[in-house]
């Protein structure tokens, strides 16, 4: 009897070990997963034939503070002010001055509102300083970073994917290809899952691309999903 | 005479495995932001709440079992809100020993095992304690301090004649 309960009580320490060994590395092999490939993410099928089955649409609508987080194509940006550009392991300073940068192959954080962008940090395979190009002295990718608010008048980022953008604006979303226009006036919109080329310029955000939903909630709620 | 008290609980270093998983979860992260990459909340917040309850449950595991030499008692401490206290009078052991594994031999701890007359072959084992040798070192000088014997470690018996 005794050394059945003590039986017991081993294989229940031995089953409790293993249970946090196995959290553990689900934990890991998650961490390792997303860190590795960001895009392969089970939405990742979906986003792919977005471009088949999606709703296409261009706008011009008020920008919004937007928070991205992914690997971009391409961004580039117009702007300047007192930041400190950080590109490898070079500093540059762009001292009040305008100037044109490119990020090719952009794969980290990016924070901006209309007038401001208040977070950039990640790695780049190449980068264009008024048309200065930078590249990797080690390795594939550089690190690429603001030290704090870069002033811009043009964002653009190609072939952007965005969950998510729910805010209050104003302007018109054009849906498929001018088949429909929507004229937003004060509204909250919501779009899921966009995936296109994306601008901010004169405090306007324009998309162009497709995507999985869009909401308009104001005076009359408009739904368009593909 | 030395101290007259000795008190002692499951050594931390029980745990390592515990806390090796940790590091290994924060280092991750560490590597992860140092190159760049993106972490999403739910990986922090996975991260964090394993190490969160990591710490408290090898704590709240630690302070469950607790042991003490006094100078005529080897009191073995059970439970956190209910108490089992076992005393066994010092003039009661007949036998002391020492379980280590390698591992444990490498990070100096283990596990005594305290043979009392009337446990028969059964020991009362203290677990996972760090130092083990000075633990059975202290109880071995109490129990000859009890039966009237000097200590005298490391002399050879004098051979009958």
């Amino acid at each position: 009897m005794e050394s059945h309960k003590h039986h017991y009580h081993r294989e229940h320490i031995r089953l409790r070990k293993l249970f946090i060994v196995l959290i553990f590395l689900a934990i890991a092999l998650y961490i390792a997963y997303i860190a590795f490939f960001p895009n392969a993410s089970l939405t990742g099928k979906a986003i792919d034939n977005l471009e088949e089955d999606g709703v296409h649409i261009t706008s011009n609508l008020t920008a919004p503070e937007l928070v991205l987080d992914g690997e971009f194509d391409k961004v580039e940006i117009k702007g300047g002010g007192n930041a400190i550009l950080y590109v490898g392991g070079g500093r540059f300073d762009l001292g009040g001055l305008q100037a044109d940068i490119t990020l090719m192959n952009y794969d980290g954080k990016l924070n901006f509102d209309s007038r401001n962008i208040l977070q950039l940090n990640g790695k780049a395979t190449r980068v264009l300083i008024n048309d200065l190009p930078i590249s990797p002295q080690s390795g594939d990718t550089m690190k690429v970073f603001i030290n704090e608010n870069l002033g811009h008048n043009f964002i653009k980022i190609t072939d952007v994917h965005v969950k998510e953008i729910t805010y209050q604006t104003s302007g018109l979303i054009s849906v498929n290809r001018g088949k429909a226009v929507i004229n937003v006036d004060n509204e909250e919109v919501s779009i899921g899952n966009f995936v296109g080329d994306l601008t901010v310029e004169n405090n306007k955000l324009g998309l162009d691309g497709y995507l999985a939903k869009l909401d308009v909630a104001g005076e009359s709620h408009l739904s368009v999903a593909s | 005479m030395g101290e007259d008290l000795l008190k002692t609980n499951i050594s931390r270093k029980t745990y390592f495995p515990v806390y090796l998983m940790i590091t290994t979860l924060i280092a991750l992260l560490a590597y992860v932001t140092y190159k760049g990459l993106a972490i999403n909340s739910i990986a922090l917040k996975a991260v964090v709440i394993f190490s969160l309850l990591g710490i408290a449950s090898t704590e709240f595991h630690r302070w469950g079992e607790s042991y003490e030499i006094t100078p005529t008692f080897f009191v073995h401490n059970r439970g956190r809100v209910k108490k089992n206290i076992r005393k066994i009078a010092i003039n009661c052991i007949s036998d002391l020993g020492i379980d280590q594994t390698v591992w444990q031999r490498i990070l100096n701890f283990g596990t005594v095992n305290v043979y009392a007359f009337s446990e028969g072959s059964k020991p009362i084992q203290v677990r996972n304690i760090s130092n083990p040798r000075k633990f059975t070192e202290f109880l071995e000088q109490k129990m000859n301090e009890i039966r009237g014997m000097k200590k005298d470690h490391g002399e050879p018996q004098t051979p009958l004649s």
